[in-house]
């Protein structure tokens, strides 16, 4: 299993490229990864022959573990097993620990029939309380699912929870159940924010091609005001909170299955047309599903955009282990009392969502404070 | 062959599976105690025969002579011990051991060489003796005399064991057992003799090693032996009332063993509850319930249960012979821990 990054510590086989037996060539795709980040096409390290395949797909294993030998033709290869083919971790169905299954009081003809039907012996009612679970009582569970299954209400299609889905459920479920997350709002007059895009956007587009959006001007100016709001581009290790040096932007990519974090490196230090570019090519890559794993870990800050789509305000979930997200609405026009006189602005809602733990509330208001005063 | 039924006792029923056979076949003889009583002898000319102690084989001295009807001194090991010689040199004799409970005098004939000689003569020799012993508590007949023990002889490899519970079972068995070349103990529960039962009248025959369904269901399997499959029907009489259809499975031969019926009722009831009166230690409860344990215990939805006699002697005193007997009501607490 290849380390795809820094913080890989295990991936799961998605499929191979190549069958059992298969001609290899180096630097060609071979099998597919999916780690808790990203898909990943991993390329063959040497050209031959793969000569044995020992992990099979949907198989999480942890980095440096034996996925298949590749040889020359004609060479002979051990048996999986032999190699430590047998299956270690299930990735996407967790099997309940031997454990907490023999603590359930269960006959052994209502352990295989649950075993059968896929039923977590530890989920089904007995009869009464503290009496033995039998084939009835599973009958019964099965039954009442199947009738939930086909009760009329619920007809329409059936996706499988898995796969990026699965991943982006369990780390925004994580990441509420691990923090004290609480959201603060304002409402920011953004003429400024405009009047800048409206400056600049003519001379990118003729200098580079480069489309420059409201989210390429808000990571630089938040990324920039985060070198003086150090708290909120923390992140909690352990019993440490760690103050990166830099500011590593992560700008939330909606997906047809999907959310995907892609990181804009140094957006604090770095010039604006390069965060346009860069942000771009990200977000191309993340539509393409081509994104590496480096491009997609190592943030310290979230904006997550959602104007575009015509939302006011949100309440944005923190993406672990930063400690912090911008939730960004649409710019209106409305009126607005400026200076004792009813004037038209610009007005743009900003959500505020920090780990309560690491920052309190008035830093985290000053923050915005700070923000909605650059884009007035 | 003739089919007409009709009723007879459990003792007739045996009767008349004993003349049929010594019609059938001249070497068929019957050997014990009393088999014959004092009929035909000079002086009791007027008498009936004695017929076995408890009347089983009366009449048959007068159609068959002395010649095939022995009366035996009271000596198991000396009549026992003849009866395998005889068996083995051409007679197909049925022996009366009037209580299972004498084996112990008689153990190495039957064990020893009865049982041996077909395995130590490579299978040249053969043994076709019937020895037919009474068994079973409930007749105030004390410790000597009430006993079971067919679980030690259903140990005993070289022997085939009939425990029959109806009087057309115990026909058609005593039959397939007479005319079986191997040596078998044929088990009669003395408080089953008065039984009345429908009984086929012609030859009847039935395969040793056939369990027999007695009442099928599909909640609860009872495996019953012997008197134990009435005092079972009555429990799942009571019980059916409550909506729980319990299988009452009779093995009929305990040796062999009809496994294929009593593990298939198992796998569709899934609970198993064995009724046997013989002691509990080393039982055939216990190894029917080894049985299903080994073979069906993925197909089982709860611990199987025993209904046996304690450990013990059967008690003289007539409470704690009560006592000692399963009865009807224990059956039903079995059948019911199962659910």
């Amino acid at each position: 299993m290849p380390k795809l990054g820094m913080a890989m510590k295990k991936g799961t086989l998605k499929r191979w490229l190549v069958a059992e037996g298969g001609a290899v060539e180096q630097g060609k795709p071979l099998l597919e990864v999916m780690t808790e980040k990203i898909n990943a096409v991993v390329e063959s390290p040497a050209s031959g022959v793969l000569g044995r395949i020992v992990a099979t797909p949907s198989i999480e294993l942890p980095v440096g573990a034996l996925l298949a030998l590749i040889g020359g033709p004609g060479d002979s290869f051990p048996p999986a097993e032999e190699l430590g083919g047998a299956p270690t971790v299930a990735a996407t169905a967790p099997v309940p620990s031997a454990g907490a299954a023999s603590e359930v009081l269960a006959s052994p003809a209502a352990r295989r029939l649950a075993r059968d039907l896929g039923i977590e012996i530890a989920q089904v009612p007995p009869s009464a309380p503290g009496k033995r679970i039998t084939t009835d009582d599973v009958e019964a569970l099965a039954e009442a699912r199947e009738a939930v299954r086909l009760t009329p209400v619920a007809t329409g299609r059936s996706i499988p929870f898995t796969g990026i889905r699965k991943i982006v459920a369990e780390r925004l479920h994580e990441s509420l159940q691990g923090m004290a997350q609480v959201t603060i709002s304002r409402e920011a007059d953004v003429t400024g924010l405009i009047a800048l895009r409206e400056r600049l956007a003519p001379g990118f587009e003729a200098a580079s091609g480069i489309h420059l959006t409201y989210t390429d001007l808000l990571v630089e100016i938040v990324a920039r005001l985060l070198t003086e709001h150090t708290q909120l581009n923390a992140t909690l290790e352990g019993d440490a909170i760690v103050v990166p040096d830099a500011v590593h932007m992560g700008v939330a990519v909606a997906l047809e299955d999907g959310l995907i974090v892609p990181v804009i490196r140094d957006a604090h230090c770095r010039p604006l047309r390069e965060i346009a570019s860069d942000r771009a090519q990200l977000a191309t890559k993340a539509q393409d599903g081509t994104l590496s794993l480096n491009e997609v870990e190592g943030g310290t800050f979230t904006i997550s955009n959602l104007g575009a789509f015509g939302a006011d305000s949100f309440t944005p979930i923190v993406n672990p282990p930063q400690c912090a997200i911008l939730g960004v609405g649409r710019i209106v026009q409305k009126p607005l009392v400026v200076d004792g006189e009813m004037q038209v602005r610009a007005t743009m809602w900003l959500s505020l969502t920090f780990d309560h733990r690491l920052v309190d509330g008035a830093p985290a208001a000053r923050f915005l404070q700070a923000l909605a005063d650059r884009l007035a | 062959m003739a089919v007409a039924v009709r009723t007879l006792s459990f003792r007739d029923a045996i009767n008349e599976a004993l003349g049929q056979e010594m019609e059938r076949d001249p070497r068929v003889v019957l050997m014990g105690e009393d088999v014959a009583g004092g009929a035909t002898l000079p002086g009791f000319e007027r008498e009936d025969a004695w017929g076995g102690v408890l009347g089983v084989t009366k009449g048959l001295v007068q159609r068959f002579g002395r010649e095939r009807v022995l009366d035996t001194p009271i000596s198991e090991s000396a009549f026992i011990g003849a009866a395998v010689g005889a068996a083995a040199t051409g007679l197909r004799p049925v022996a009366e051991l009037m209580f299972v409970d004498f084996f112990g005098v008689c153990m190495d004939q039957i064990f020893n060489q009865g049982a041996k000689l077909r395995y130590m003569f490579g299978g040249k020799a053969a043994v076709p003796l019937v020895i037919r012993t009474m068994i079973g508590a409930g007749f105030r007949a004390a410790g000597q005399h009430s006993g079971c023990h067919y679980s030690v002889f259903t140990h005993m490899p070289g022997l085939k064991c009939v425990v029959p519970s109806t009087p057309a079972d115990a026909k058609g068995l005593l039959t397939a057992a007479i005319r079986d070349d191997d040596p078998i103990m044929f088990f009669e529960h003395k408080l089953l003799y008065d039984l009345q039962g429908e009984v086929p009248s012609g030859e009847h025959v039935i395969e040793l090693g056939r369990a027999d369904v007695k009442r099928p269901g599909d909640r609860v399997t009872v495996v019953a032996i012997g008197r134990m499959v009435h005092l079972s029907l009555e429990a799942a009489e009571t019980i059916a009332a409550e909506g729980v259809e319990v299988e009452v499975v009779d093995p009929r031969t305990v040796s062999p063993l009809d496994e294929d019926t009593i593990l298939g009722s198992v796998r569709k009831t899934r609970r198993l509850v064995v009724v046997d009166e013989d002691n509990p230690r080393c039982s055939l409860a216990a190894d029917l319930v080894a049985l299903v344990a080994t073979q069906a215990f993925d197909d089982l939805d709860a611990p199987p249960q025993t209904v046996t006699a304690p450990h013990t002697p059967v008690p003289f005193s007539p409470p704690l012979e009560d006592f000692y007997v399963p009865t009807s009501t224990r059956i039903v607490d079995a059948i019911r821990a199962t659910l």
